[in-house]
């Protein structure tokens, strides 16, 4: 199936716009970009003085993972606080994401991690928000390690068991490192061999941290090995981050019962988005089951916060921290994240820029090419 | 004497929106709206390209009261299904960081209530966001008693095997606190000529009474099909009350229209679940709003921190209402449902000169802040 979509401004998601430009896509792409296409196509959808944006990613969340409000998230194994054996993939539920509708306010895939309980948790993967079922919606499997000092206290310590104190998850996250090195291949477990290719900088390590002095006690304990850090959550910064090149996915800043989200550190953070770092937003903190208007509140505030400092910081540079930056962060770049030839079809026609104006609404929304609301036709599901 | 200078004033009172207008300021009043307003010994406070709200009301919170920082959980009295004597003020906290962050927010007075782990959970007072003592922030201190149906105390009691744990029993506990309240003021009745028939002093019966004389209304915390229940009991025991949360409210309109009851709404950005949650349906406000029906949003706060109250109203302007109209909702509407609009909720001569200065228009705008909050005519955050 072909569809053009005609006349829409254009937003790439990496900085730049297309005023008044058509799209055409087929075969779940996006084949073309340009003026005044002429293809005749199954599908035109008239974006005349709309704006178009790339369907964003909330880079590290639990999204699909819970049925609902004080269930059970079945990405949180709270059995022991060393897990990187395991794979959000399998925590993920097709139906559960898609009865969110993310699409509807902005969100089109999302990494989805294990949760904030374990010191190493899990592989992640990122899915689709909409699809025919896992394999369709799949992005990419096993895109990253996830871990997390930000919960082991309620978690574990509750329990009084290790790790119960800061002193006792570096301990146990310094052994395991220890042993992925230094055992014998032969004698390695499967959590051992999960962490071989994080070990060797091909795996990222997304590790959630609340506070600087986390950050900084993590980047200690990682100093002379090739492990690849993202920070998530972090909201204490510190300016020594900036002689990194360390990804940020900034968490959740609406939950109220969160001690750290009321005290980033944004001048730091404002700081690696003009050194054009990748630095993206979450609607996931530690909090359970945020709802899916949160990944745009979020944006709106990092815009509030900008506009307080007088900072020159618009809303290409905030589109970037749900599009481009996410996708780099996951290594998915190639696939979602922008708008530009050869890449997936996740797009939103909105009626105003949602990154401006709350007069917006998502009139269309194209996931994988496939119309999933608007369009002229029902809703997909 | 303070003088704001040409701020685009929306009053939201009778004068409507001024374009480019002054606010005469004095002993914590407003005193004067108008044009080109002069006064020599005033402090002039430059608002050019600025815009002027009153303070805004965030309906039901629990600021001050639950508190991750200072580690507070002091209103939520969850020992007994019926602790209609609590006061929340006693549960209050005026150095709870969130009341700056109110005021940063552009809230100035907020409606703080028991939590809802009971089914009636105590007074509700309208608290305003500055000042050292609860004494000097409380601004009315009944506004309402509060009560909550479903999950919240069922979850509390059920779990413990206690009443109540279904939604019957909910509203068998309401039923039974009720005919009490009646019989207490049947006896107080006969105690007016026969003093050995007075009742012994009941201050959980008291505030019952208040509500059947309908001095305050039921601030009742319920969503979905509760929301029928509560107007069925209201008819029952003929009181007055506001339906907090309401969820789902797009499934009952022309019922809602009908009760004419306020509705509170909120907050949203919740993860849609089953129960409760299975229909999170902000866009019903709007619809509600241009049916007549007196609706507010609240951040049930610290639930969602005091910024969210904006992202809120903003989600009302994406489902189609004028911002105006929304505005309101966050200003003159509660004002009115706390019974202070005497006091504030809009912009006018002889109110308190709780006012906000906006960079952006809020709601609308996305990254629209405020510039300053003033709360009885002191300026109690800059930006």
């Amino acid at each position: 199936m072909k569809i053009v979509i005609k006349n829409g401004n254009l937003h790439d998601g990496r900085g730049s716009v297309l005023p008044k430009t058509d799209v055409l896509i087929e075969d779940g792409k996006i084949m073309q970009i340009a003026k005044d296409l002429s293809i005749k196509a199954d599908c035109v959808i008239d974006a005349e003085n709309k704006e178009v944006l790339p369907g964003w990613i909330d880079p590290v969340s639990g999204w699909g993972c819970a049925a609902g409000r004080g269930q059970a998230r079945d990405n949180d194994e709270q059995s022991e606080a060393i897990t990187p054996q395991l794979s959000a993939y399998y925590a993920f539920d097709p139906e559960s994401m898609k009865y969110q509708k993310l699409y509807e306010m902005g969100i089109t895939s999302a990494g989805i991690a294990p949760a904030n309980s374990n010191l190493l948790g899990g592989s992640m993967a990122v899915f689709k928000c909409w699809g025919e079922g896992l394999e369709d919606m799949l992005v990419k499997e096993g895109c990253a390690m996830k871990g997390s000092l930000t919960q082991f206290k309620n978690v574990y310590g509750s329990r009084k068991v290790l790790p119960m104190t800061r002193m006792g998850a570096f301990d146990l996250l310094k052994e395991t490192l220890r042993k992925a090195e230094k055992m014998e291949e032969a004698e390695k477990d499967e959590k051992l061999k999960a962490l071989e290719p994080v070990l060797k900088g091909e795996k990222a390590l997304v590790m959630s941290c609340n506070t600087a002095a986390d950050i900084a006690a993590l980047r200690h304990l990682l100093k002379d090995r090739k492990i690849r850090l993202t920070i998530a959550n972090a909201y204490g910064l510190s300016k020594a981050l900036l002689e990194t090149d360390c990804p940020i996915v900034l968490g959740d800043l609406t939950d109220g019962f969160s001690k750290f989200n009321q005290a980033v550190d944004y001048d730091t953070l404002f700081a690696m988005i003009q050194q054009g770092r990748p630095v993206a937003l979450s609607a996931f903190g530690d909090g359970a089951s945020p709802g899916r208007e949160i990944l745009l509140w979020n944006a709106q505030e990092i815009a509030r916060q900008a506009a307080k400092r007088g900072l020159d910081f618009n809303e290409e540079d905030l589109l970037m921290l749900l599009s481009w930056n996410p996708a780099r962060i996951l290594g998915v770049e190639d696939q979602i994240g922008s708008l530009a030839p050869g890449l997936d079809a996740d797009l939103i026609v909105w009626t105003a820029n949602p990154l401006v104006s709350n007069r917006a609404q998502a009139e269309t929304v194209i996931i994988s090419g496939k119309i999933v609301k608007g369009g002229n036709q029902d809703e997909a599901d | 004497m303070k003088l704001i200078k040409n701020a685009k004033i929306m009053t939201m009172d009778a004068q409507g929106v001024l374009e480019k207008g002054d606010l005469l300021i004095d002993q914590g009043k407003i005193v004067e709206i108008g044009t080109n307003l002069f006064e020599p010994s005033a402090e002039i406070i430059d608002a050019e390209g600025l815009i002027a709200l009153p303070g805004l009301v965030d309906a039901h919170s629990h600021i001050g009261g639950f508190d991750i920082i200072t580690g507070a959980q002091d209103v939520n009295e969850m020992t007994d299904k019926v602790t209609a004597e609590m006061e929340i003020a006693d549960g209050l906290d005026p150095y709870s960081p969130m009341f700056l962050e109110a005021l940063e927010a552009g809230i100035t007075t907020s409606a703080i209530a028991p939590g809802s782990g009971n089914v009636i959970g105590g007074l509700v007072s309208a608290v305003k966001s500055s000042g050292k003592t609860m004494d000097e922030m409380i601004l009315k201190k009944e506004v309402a008693l509060k009560m909550a149906m479903g999950g919240n105390p069922k979850g509390v009691y059920g779990s413990r095997n206690q009443l109540p744990m279904t939604r019957m029993g909910v509203a068998a506990v309401l039923r039974k606190y009720f005919r009490d309240v009646k019989e207490y003021m049947r006896k107080q009745e006969e105690g007016k000529t026969d003093p050995t028939k007075l009742p012994v002093y009941d201050p959980a019966m008291e505030n019952g009474a208040k509500v059947l004389r309908k001095e305050i209304p039921v601030k009742m915390h319920c969503t979905q099909f509760d929301m029928m229940t509560v107007i069925n009991l209201a008819k029952e025991f003929d009181f007055e009350f506001t339906l907090d949360h309401a969820w789902g409210a797009s499934r009952y309109l022309d019922e809602l229209v009908a009760a004419h009851c306020p509705i509170l709404f909120g907050p949203i950005a919740v993860a849609k679940g089953f129960g409760e949650s299975l229909l999170i349906d902000i866009d019903s406000v709007a619809e509600l709003d241009r049916r007549g029906v007196e609706c507010s949003l609240i951040t049930d706060g610290p639930v969602y921190h005091p910024w969210t109250l904006l992202q809120e109203a903003g989600e009302v302007v994406r489902a189609g209402l004028e911002t105006e109209r929304v505005l309101r909702m966050v200003t003159i509407n509660p004002a009115k449902v706390m019974g202070c609009a005497d006091r504030i909720g809009s912009l006018a001569k002889g109110k308190d000169a709780d006012i906000v200065l906006f960079h952006g228009m809020p709601a609308e705008s996305v990254s629209a802040y405020a510039v300053m909050t003033l709360v009885n005519g002191e300026i109690v955050y800059r930006n």
